[in-house]
């Protein structure tokens, strides 16, 4: 009976800390941090994913080949990386940027941009050849080209953005490292999960992730819904 | 010029007729990557995701955008244009895509298979609309249908295994084939370019150059047409007109000018008034007793004669 006792008191303990205001604050900065880095991505990242899509470059299969390693990058790895350059000696450290947000949404964007990037590209790609064909032959300028297979493409594009906001939002390691998981400044609810579990803390870890939960529901939905409109 | 021998003739439309596999798409394909400014229509018509009339303006100017309306009002499809593409039906595509095309700017018209996905009642008049836009400017229709090449082209260039084996006025081309090839992949057909001149319902009576020819084919009085006799369905007799030519409305009585043989057959060339060729047996020469300058009669059933607007 114990170790369900166990799990009864942990869910309970969950829904009485969804009120904690220091939750509310996490979550705050939770949906700022990952949000910035989504859309920052997904501005950088369609045009890219577009052109790599659509054009017929040099180099282009040794991109493909890099985004897709890239939508594979671990965490930690990109949070080291750039925790290195953002060091107060490193290259960047005049910007003083380590254990704040700012270097929270710029190892999110990272990690999001091949995300975006590739399966932008993917969607753009799977365009049926009588598409592409007559794309070629309507002689549009190449932004008004991009704009009509993007429209054509735009489930696969929403899909990218689903998938984005979904990497980062539920990202622990990177934002750990270059953010440092200080309360109230840095802390957003995958850290907050992390820190609780470390202190046996298991009602406030469960509630915060309720909440992660909830809110990859809601994007995941909202965004969905956009699909079939156009 | 380019790899498959293919002569772009300015000014004028040329028909590409070959079987299915010639390497006509990828001629056309060709020509787009070669000259660049074309108004080029593919194979397959594709919408994108938007009303008709949004697919009906794309690439276009305000100016051509009006021009394609014009063409999309004269293909029916007025009534369209404020629907979402996805309810058009495959010849609703076609069109739609075809009147956005031929509102082009470019000099130079490359039209993939244009009337393919177009049902057959439809195909005069939009045919017509080709025929018309296309005047004064270079146009390469792509087609299998021989009936095609006859409405729309000025020239024919016939293509066998990824290479032109023979290009040239219609009329010429159709009339005599320079390869065995050729013969059989178009047949052997004599055109002539003709006026109505009679309508007697099913069949329509047509004069070129003075001769009187009864076919069928949706044209009415007056009407400028082309007239296509496949040589294979001419019958030769003697000139008293036995044995009897059965139940054929068309009898010119000519003089043979020249004999020669293709393949197990003959081609006879008999002067009607106009060239007219026949393809015939050995047996019917010897029968018949042909010679250059034997008087005979050409018999032919009017149900054998198609008549296209031209």
């Amino acid at each position: 009976m114990a170790p369900v006792g166990l799990i009864l008191d942990a869910i309970a303990d969950a829904f009485a800390s969804l009120s904690d205001p220091e939750l509310i604050e996490v979550v705050a900065l939770t949906l700022v941090v990952s949000g910035v880095a989504s859309v920052a991505s997904l501005t950088i990242g369609v045009p890219m994913g577009t052109a790599l899509g659509l054009g017929r470059f040099r180099g282009r299969s040794a991109l493909r080949v890099a985004v897709d390693v890239g939508m594979g990058l671990p965490p930690v790895l990109v949070g080291l990386a750039l925790l290195l350059l953002l060091w107060r000696s490193g290259p960047l450290g005049g910007l003083r940027l380590t254990f704040t947000p700012t270097a929270m949404m710029i190892a999110q964007f990272l990690l999001a941009v091949p995300i975006v990037v590739g399966l932008t590209a993917t969607a753009i790609e799977s365009l049926p050849a009588a598409a592409v064909e007559q794309l070629g032959a309507l002689r549009l300028s190449l932004v008004d080209r991009a704009r009509l297979a993007l429209l054509e493409v735009w489930p696969g594009v929403v899909g990218a953005a689903v998938a984005a906001f979904g990497r980062v939002v539920s990202e622990v390691g990177a934002v750990l490292i270059v953010g440092g998981n200080i309360a109230g400044e840095t802390r957003v609810l995958t850290t907050l999960i992390v820190q609780e579990s470390r202190q046996a803390q298991f009602g406030p870890a469960l509630g915060a992730g309720l909440v992660l939960l909830v809110i990859s529901l809601v994007v995941n939905v909202s965004l969905s819904r956009t699909r079939g409109r156009l | 010029m380019n790899g498959a021998g293919f002569d772009l003739v300015r000014g004028v439309t040329t028909v590409v007729f070959g079987p299915n596999g010639a390497g006509k798409t990828t001629l056309l394909r060709g020509l787009v990557d070669e000259i660049g400014a074309v108004a080029y229509q593919p194979q397959q018509p594709y919408l994108f995701r938007g009303l008709l009339g949004t697919n009906l303006g794309l690439g276009l100017s305000d100016e051509q955008s009006g021009l394609a309306g014009q063409y999309a009002r004269r293909f029916g499809l007025g009534n369209l244009l404020a629907q979402p593409a996805f309810v058009a039906s495959g010849g609703e595509r076609a069109r739609l895509c075809l009147a956005r095309t031929l509102a082009r700017p470019e000099d130079v018209f490359l039209l993939d298979e244009p009337l393919a996905a177009v049902d057959l009642a439809e195909r005069p008049a939009i045919a017509a609309t080709i025929r018309h836009a296309l005047e004064g400017r270079t146009g390469v229709i792509v087609t299998h249908e021989l009936e095609q090449v006859v409405a729309l082209g000025d020239r024919l260039a016939i293509m066998i295994g990824g290479v032109v084996v023979q290009q040239g006025p219609v009329a010429e081309v159709m009339a005599q084939p320079t390869s065995e090839a050729v013969a059989r992949a178009i047949g052997v057909t004599n055109v002539y370019d003709g006026v109505v001149v009679g309508d007697e319902g099913a069949t329509s009576t047509v004069d070129a150059d003075g001769v009187q020819l009864i076919g069928s084919g949706e044209v009415r009085v007056g009407q400028d047409v082309r007239v296509l006799v496949p040589a294979e369905t001419v019958t030769l007799l003697q000139p008293d007109g036995s044995p009897t030519g059965g139940s054929a409305r068309n009898r010119w009585e000519g003089t043979v000018v020249a004999m020669e043989p293709v393949g197990r057959l003959v081609d006879v060339v008999v002067d009607i008034g106009i060239p007219l060729r026949a393809i015939v047996t050995p047996g019917s020469v010897d029968v018949l007793g042909l010679g250059v300058d034997s008087r005979v009669v050409a018999a032919v059933k009017a149900s054998s004669v198609r008549i296209v607007e031209r």
